[in-house]
């Protein structure tokens, strides 16, 4: 058999009685009247925190007020004076416009856009890009000249560089390999 | 008349009168008799007048008010919830059909309130619904607040469900009449009425329980326990080894029947 709690028996919930509150609180357990005080209590905790909490809002909300006037008072004192002092001399911009050119360069499209035209026959020793002329200046070494040309012939295929030339090339007479270094300018970008 | 805490008023109706008790759930303070009405329930609209007759010197307005009807005002009756049923729907569908196969009735004069339990069968009840509009109708009179309208047995049930034991009978004992639940373990199993025969003795409840066991198809309790106006020769006594009866009211605490039915469920 299976163990049974002696803890009574459930209620048998058959009323007539119309449904309401009354109903309700009067079907609730008799003891938790007992409760109702440690309730009111809690209620009356939870009320003085609001409270509190309310308050310190209002405060905080005054001290972020105080400090947004104290704040905008100089620089609306500043706003207000006209900024003609400071004359830039046009060297001095353009100085200033060439090396926000040169910070604005898309560094990163134009390496990989070399590195991945240059085949292995072909070394990069260094890409000299000029911001103002949009121009990329490329010197190479190549094993021998159908190298060289090959890769001046690819980089004319590449898309995003226009006007690609050969503009220098020499043996290298001290190497024993003696490589053939050249330079090549290009042009990126839309003009 | 001051309300105190926990304090609620019982009126009992029956057929042949009313009674008012005053009950305080609280601090377990005994009920108190009020008043009692005798008047006959059903000759036409005597119940308005009755009520009247009954709080005639009693403020009621702002009590809480419980009310116990007779066994004989209702029909009582227990419903087997079709299989697969799952709304509410298909257990108030359930209830109101057996209601209408047992006692021919139409469901239409009738509120019926039932356990709702959809996994086993449960205990229904139906009570007159001019009988309901009557209490509503006195509970606006009289402004007090109608908490609760049950059947007496229902309300025995209740009151006394703490020391009720699970597997034990429960059975109730009013107006000559033995109103027994058959449980299995927590499962009602069913609810029947018998008349007492006068003299009834403890060899007659012997019999009448296993007949009865018999008959709804339980195995026969070890234990009874009786409420009510319960003749002090039922409680067990040695030699008697069917089964245990233990006796949670007796006839002899000096209450009138229609007092007790107010009462019931709380012991005086």
């Amino acid at each position: 058999m299976k163990p049974v709690m002696s803890f009574g028996m459930k209620r048998t919930r058959i009323d007539f009685a119309p449904p309401g509150l009354r109903r309700t609180l009067f079907r609730a357990p008799p003891r938790l009247v007992f409760l109702a005080p440690a309730i009111v209590l809690l209620l009356a905790t939870a009320a003085g925190q609001g409270q509190q909490y309310l308050e310190r809002q209002a405060e905080l909300a005054a001290l972020q007020a105080a400090t947004a006037a104290r704040t905008q008072a100089p620089l609306t004192q500043r706003s207000a004076a006209p900024a003609p002092h400071i004359v830039i001399a046009p060297a001095q911009a353009s100085a200033v416009n060439a090396a926000v050119m040169q910070l604005n360069l898309p560094w990163r499209d134009l390496a990989e856009a070399v590195a991945g035209a240059t085949p292995p026959s072909v070394a990069l020793l260094s890409l000299e890009p000029d911001a103002k002329r949009r121009q990329l200046r490329i010197t190479a070494e190549a094993r021998s000249s159908d190298d060289m040309l090959a890769y001046v012939s690819r980089m004319q295929a590449e898309e995003g560089f226009s006007s690609v030339v050969l503009t220098r090339h020499e043996v290298m007479e001290q190497d024993p390999n003696r490589p053939l270094r050249f330079q090549i300018s290009a042009q990126w970008g839309a003009p | 008349m001051r309300r105190r805490l926990g304090q609620s008023l019982r009126i009992g109706v029956a057929a042949n009168g009313l009674s008012l008790v005053k009950i305080g759930r609280l601090f377990g303070s005994a009920p108190l008799a009020l008043a009692e009405q005798p008047l006959d329930l059903f000759a036409p609209d005597a119940l308005a007048p009755g009520l009247r007759m009954l709080f005639s010197d009693l403020p009621l307005a702002g009590w809480p008010v419980t009310v116990v009807l007779a066994d004989e005002l209702l029909r009582l009756w227990q419903v087997t919830p079709p299989p697969g049923a799952t709304r509410v729907a298909d257990l108030e569908a359930a209830a109101a059909l057996r209601f209408q196969h047992l006692f021919g009735a139409a469901p239409a004069e009738w509120r019926i309130s039932a356990d709702w339990d959809a996994d086993r069968p449960f205990l229904a009840a139906a009570a007159p619904n001019v009988l309901l509009e009557q209490l509503t109708a006195a509970a606006r009179e009289h402004r007090f607040h109608l908490v609760e309208v049950q059947p007496h047995f229902v309300a025995a049930l209740n009151g006394w469900r703490r020391e009720r034991r699970p597997g034990a009978w429960f059975g109730q004992v009013h107006g000559g009449v033995l109103t027994l639940a058959a449980y299995e373990g927590r499962a009602l199993v069913a609810v029947r009425s018998a008349a007492i025969p006068g003299g009834a003795d403890r060899d007659w409840l012997d019999t009448h329980v296993a007949r009865e066991a018999l008959r709804v198809g339980a195995a026969r309790p070890e234990r009874l326990q009786l409420c009510g106006a319960v003749p002090l020769a039922w409680a067990s006594s040695p030699g008697r080894l069917k089964f245990a009866c233990s006796l949670l009211e007796t006839d002899d605490d000096g209450w009138s029947e229609l007092a007790r039915l107010a009462r019931s469920g709380s012991a005086a």
